[in-house]
């Protein structure tokens, strides 16, 4: 089972090395281009019954439109963002900031969607885990050669904005 | 944020238009409807013109991202959840900063670790085994079936 992680973390250095010369927005194309070359004949049965479910369903259109924003949000906008920030950044910090997404996700389905009850160790969990990201852009500044930046510009630095 | 909001909104349309549909089929129609959206944005902005002088190792890389990374570990990671359960192996997350790091050590030769960045990995980590509360949970329970 720790083969997944393994894996995962693989996908930050290829990214990153194919990063050196191609754009984000090629690297995101050509990542979900791929999935779907070899993704259609190995999944080929569930994607037949989701399209042959649509297709007789009397909300088949918003059913297209909810998958259009998920594609928007969740594939074009977050995966250029991301490619995009790990062209500027290291690998592992930006492993380190996708791995907050479940502390974000939480905090959010908690006072957005009120779907979770907040909890001490959640908030305990994400004070820890900023500092962690804290002493991560404070590397990355220092190394840049900076170390009078603030805290303000440290962060924004090490998420890619120079 | 982008990816709090697309979790979001997938659990919103997961309860509502979109329920009882295959999740895989779902994953893939919105993974074939990316691919379609950043084409004509590629064309434009001439990425499109970088493929043909790819070289090998970046073609390796895209793979490894699109197949290996994608297809192939998702395919594992519901083996392993049919196993031993979603809230077990969503712990595994937490390994993949620690692991970025060590692999980026060993195989990255641009990258140098320093003590801070090591110990950025490391509370970063711990605060995410904190926050989400089933590490403490799971040993709470392991101290009380030892107390039994």
């Amino acid at each position: 089972m720790w083969i997944i992680p393994c894996l995962w973390a693989g996908a930050f250095l290829t990214g990153a090395t194919a990063l050196e010369r191609l754009s984000a927005d090629t690297l995101s194309f050509l990542r979900f281009a791929v999935t779907m070359v070899v993704g259609v004949p190995l999944l080929w049965r569930p994607l037949r019954a989701t399209l042959g479910a649509m297709r007789t369903s009397p909300t088949a259109r918003r059913q297209w439109q909810a998958l259009l924003v998920l594609a928007i949000v969740g594939g074009v906008l977050s995966h250029v963002a991301f490619n995009y920030g790990l062209a500027r950044t290291e690998a592992p910090v930006a492993s380190v900031l996708i791995a907050l997404n479940p502390i974000f996700t939480t905090i959010a389905a908690t006072l957005l969607a009120r779907t979770q009850r907040p909890t001490i160790a959640l908030f305990v969990g994400l004070i820890l885990a900023f500092a962690g990201v804290l002493a991560l852009a404070a590397d990355k500044a220092l190394a840049d050669g900076d170390g009078r930046l603030g805290f303000i510009e440290t962060i924004w630095k090490s998420w890619g904005h120079r | 944020m982008l990816s709090t909001a697309y979790a979001l909104l997938l659990q919103r349309f997961r309860a509502s238009v979109l329920a009882g549909l295959p999740s895989a089929g779902v994953t893939l129609l919105t993974y074939g409807l990316t691919a379609a959206l950043l084409l004509p944005i590629v064309t434009l902005s001439g990425g499109i013109g970088e493929i043909p002088g790819m070289n090998a190792v970046e073609w390796f890389c895209i793979l490894y991202i699109g197949v290996v990374s994608t297809v192939v570990a998702y395919t594992i990671y519901n083996i392993v959840v049919d196993r031993i359960g979603a809230a077990r192996t969503s712990q595994l997350t937490y390994a993949v900063p620690a692991l970025t790091t060590l692999l980026s050590f060993f195989l990255l030769s641009s990258f140098a670790p320093t003590w801070r960045a090591a110990i950025g990995v490391g509370v970063v980590t711990v605060g995410l085994v904190i926050a989400d509360g089933r590490a403490a949970r799971f040993l709470t329970n392991a101290a009380r079936r030892r107390r039994q």
